[in-house]
């Protein structure tokens, strides 16, 4: 009797504790983001970071190709191609991290999501080993601290620390793409569920985009993969 | 005479007590002593507790709470040997054959080490209880013993039933059982046996995992006489031939189900 007791309540507990989101959740909360977004942008242009238009454009884009109804891109045609770092850039980000890694004891090397992409598009071998290594101290350092990981040192603002967690989860999913190692989807998708549970309705544009990418790429990589 | 020390999780582990049972049974070898984790341990909550997330409670039900009785579907150990033990958890166990019995919140304690160093076991068996510092992994001459849940040295780590299983179509799934002795890395010391599953028409994973679960304790015990015997050599992994794999997120697990079942 109260062995039966005892399970049950670990049982609930177990429910109320499980953190992780349901796919319809995270696909109400891109289309809505992305509908409201858009409106943003429609009424008060000015108002609306430049740099963040072409991510809307992508973003827009990917979620009509995942099937989800959202309204028609109509931002300015120019801005057409999203803000990748240079070469240059990604090299004095390189020269700088403290013995080379994107994650010491101190904490995590601020922009490492952004860069690690830049790095990713980059055709050249001679950093297929620094990137390996970073994307495997990355995800085991994102399991094994789970919701205390990724805190950026020097320490960020709430938004702009969450922007480089979603940046982090962005990179898994294109390193999946690359790699087929699911693994890091499974590390995108924990990154994912704890940063839209963190989101908050006045969140800023580049932070909101930022987590619908990393989400929506996700669910493009579940959708092609297991339908 | 072969001297065995046997590692386990916790007092009442049905797999360390169904192993100490047979390791009783069998001839020339000694049960040198039982050391147990003890559950009471803040320290050990918190680091399971970041390990396994909320399925901690989950493993707490079954594994502690509903013990023999969450096993419905894993006949073979219930008829095979938990009549044999039932009402026994390894304390009384040990007292009814008068077998030294330590429990500490760490099993890489000091008190356990100075003890192990006393009782000079030749070989460790692993059942369960945390990460083994080196202060341990170089007291048995032979080594610590620990049969490990999926195929090394390719699936290292959590959740080794279910990655496969996602990676690959399921016919050609790597699932099994790789007993192997630890060293100071996740899963990496040396080979001693595997057993490959191989999966039937409607499996589950819990179907899986109830087939596995007698699997581990026969291939311990074919191991022991092994090494006792002098048959068995072990063989080196690379660390470059494998991967850590971590907990799986729910929805995976349930694309997993969802190919055992056919429906993707």
């Amino acid at each position: 009797m109260i062995h039966g007791m005892a399970a049950g309540i670990l049982q609930v507990g177990e429910r109320l504790l499980d953190d992780s989101v349901a796919s319809y959740e995270l696909l109400e909360f891109i289309q809505k983001s992305i509908l409201e977004l858009n409106k943003r942008l429609e009424h008060r242009p000015d108002a609306f970071p430049v740099g963040m238009i072409p991510e809307l454009a992508r973003v827009t884009d990917a979620a009509s190709e995942l099937g989800l109804r959202v309204p028609e891109f109509r931002g300015p045609a120019e801005n057409s191609s999203a803000d990748k770092p240079s070469a240059e850039e990604i090299q004095i980000w390189m020269d700088s991290l403290p013995d080379g890694l994107v994650l010491t004891k101190q904490g995590l090397v601020h922009q490492t999501g952004m860069m690690l992409l830049g790095l990713l598009a980059v055709e050249d071998s001679s950093n297929d080993l620094f990137i390996h290594n970073s994307l495997e101290r990355l995800l085991r350092h994102v399991e094994v601290r789970r919701k205390a990981c990724l805190q950026p040192r020097p320490s960020l603002s709430w938004s702009e620390t969450w922007i480089e967690k979603h940046d982090v989860a962005y990179l898994f999913c294109v390193h999946v793409r690359n790699s087929r190692d699911f693994r890091f989807l499974n590390g995108a998708m924990k990154l994912n569920d704890w940063g839209y549970r963190a989101h908050r309705r006045n969140a800023s544009v580049e932070q909101t985009l930022s987590l619908v990418r990393a989400i929506l790429e996700q669910e493009l990589i579940l959708a092609e993969f297991w339908g | 005479m072969m001297r065995l020390v046997l590692f386990a999780p916790t007092r009442k582990s049905l797999y360390a007590r169904i192993v100490a049972q047979r390791i009783l049974a069998e001839p020339e070898v000694v049960l040198s002593a039982i050391v147990v984790r003890s559950i009471w341990s803040f320290h050990r909550f918190r680091a399971e507790l970041r390990r396994d997330g909320p399925r901690l409670l989950g493993k707490i039900r079954t594994k502690l709470v509903l013990g023999e009785s969450s096993l419905s579907e894993s006949e073979d150990i219930k008829t095979a040997a938990v009549e044999r033990v039932s009402g026994d958890d390894l304390y009384e166990m040990a007292r009814r054959h008068e077998i030294p019995f330590m429990s500490a919140p760490d099993l890489n304690d000091t008190r356990i080490e100075n003890q192990l160093a006393n009782i000079a076991p030749h070989l460790i068996v692993f059942t369960g209880g945390g990460l083994i510092r080196s202060n341990i992994l170089s007291i048995p001459p032979l080594g610590i013993m620990n049969c490990h849940s999926g195929i090394l040295p390719r699936y290292r780590g959590m959740d080794v039933v279910e990655w496969p299983l996602l990676e690959r179509d399921t016919e050609k799934a790597q699932v099994g059982l790789t007993l192997h002795y630890m060293d100071r890395g996740v899963d990496t010391g040396p080979l001693l046996l595997q057993h490959h599953e191989t999966l039937q028409a409607g499996d589950t994973i819990e179907a899986i995992r109830a087939r596995l679960e007698p699997r581990m304790i026969e291939l311990v015990l074919e191991g022991i006489r092994g090494l006792q015997s002098g048959t068995l050599e072990p063989m080196s992994q690379m660390v470059d031939e494998g991967k850590q794999y971590y907990v799986m997120h729910p929805r995976l697990k349930e694309i997993v189900a969802r190919k055992l079942h056919g429906s993707i």
